[in-house]
């Protein structure tokens, strides 16, 4: 598995399925994986970078409540009660107090054991 | 003496970032400088139903409410309470669904180039006040 991850890969959720959560960190865009019910199991470093949230602080907490209520509307939280999810679109996330705009894309199936939040500072629309 | 202020300060964050109230400070033509999480919560579904950018609170709030723009602009004083917790509806579309939010919005001037802007969503608040009046 030493394919490197893009944001836009067509088949990125097999491949993510893949992924051990240690090399889920390592992505090069900024990636949480949760549970089905919103947990966190991996949080990636670039994700890190990004919202100013460390891997262990985000660990076992429910995303959208607790680590991101930023995303916790029916734009994007809701979207995951969707049995399938594969959506890009432009956002906000906040750094501690200031707005940073990213391209996010939604990911999840009715097979896949988790659910995926993929944030790319780079690509916005 | 420094240090404890700005340790004080740093233990402010958690009360800005889990605020239960939308704030935000923007410059006097709207551009968003700071913003904590419940305001991207409710302002991004504006932001997209109007097919904004988002880097502007007071041209997303104009959009569904074009009397914040006029007061806002009409305010002339350096300083001082433009709009004070006042009640609104807002109508906007969700993946082709319809929703109707109800606001409460207070915007204050605290100089010549930076308003705070405060928002509360009372949709869910007002729904069971109306559910414990036709139970009394």
């Amino acid at each position: 598995m030493n394919r490197t991850l893009s944001f836009s890969d067509q088949d990125l959720l097999e491949l993510l399925e893949q992924q051990t959560n240690e090399q889920v960190e390592e992505a090069p865009f900024g990636l949480v994986r949760m549970s089905r019910e919103g947990v966190v199991v991996a949080y990636g470093k670039s994700e890190s970078h990004i919202t100013g949230i460390t891997k262990e602080y985000a660990l076992g907490k429910y995303y959208f409540t607790q680590i991101a209520p930023c995303a916790n509307n029916r734009m994007i939280a809701a979207k995951y009660a969707q049995p399938s999810l594969d959506e890009e679109l432009d956002y906000i996330l906040t750094y501690i107090c200031e707005p940073v705009k990213v391209r996010l894309r939604l990911l999840k199936s009715p097979a896949s054991r988790y659910q995926y939040f993929l944030v790319d500072r780079k690509s916005i629309a | 003496m420094e240090v404890n202020a700005q340790q004080q300060l740093l233990k402010l964050l958690p009360l800005f970032h889990r605020s239960p109230v939308a704030m935000a400070r923007v410059d006097a033509q709207g551009f968003i400088h700071q913003l904590n999480p419940k305001a991207v919560q409710l302002m991004m579904p504006m932001v997209a139903h109007l097919g904004l950018s988002g880097d502007n609170l007071l041209d997303t709030l104009t959009g569904f409410l074009p009397s914040v723009g006029r007061a806002v602009t009409n305010f002339k004083p350096e300083f001082g309470m433009i709009i004070e917790q006042e009640p609104y509806r807002i109508r906007l579309m969700i993946d082709s669904t319809l929703i109707e939010r109800q606001f409460s919005l207070t915007v204050e001037k605290i100089s010549s180039d930076s308003l705070l802007i405060f928002f509360e969503d009372l949709t869910d608040l007002l729904t069971k006040v109306n559910l414990l009046h036709q139970r009394s």
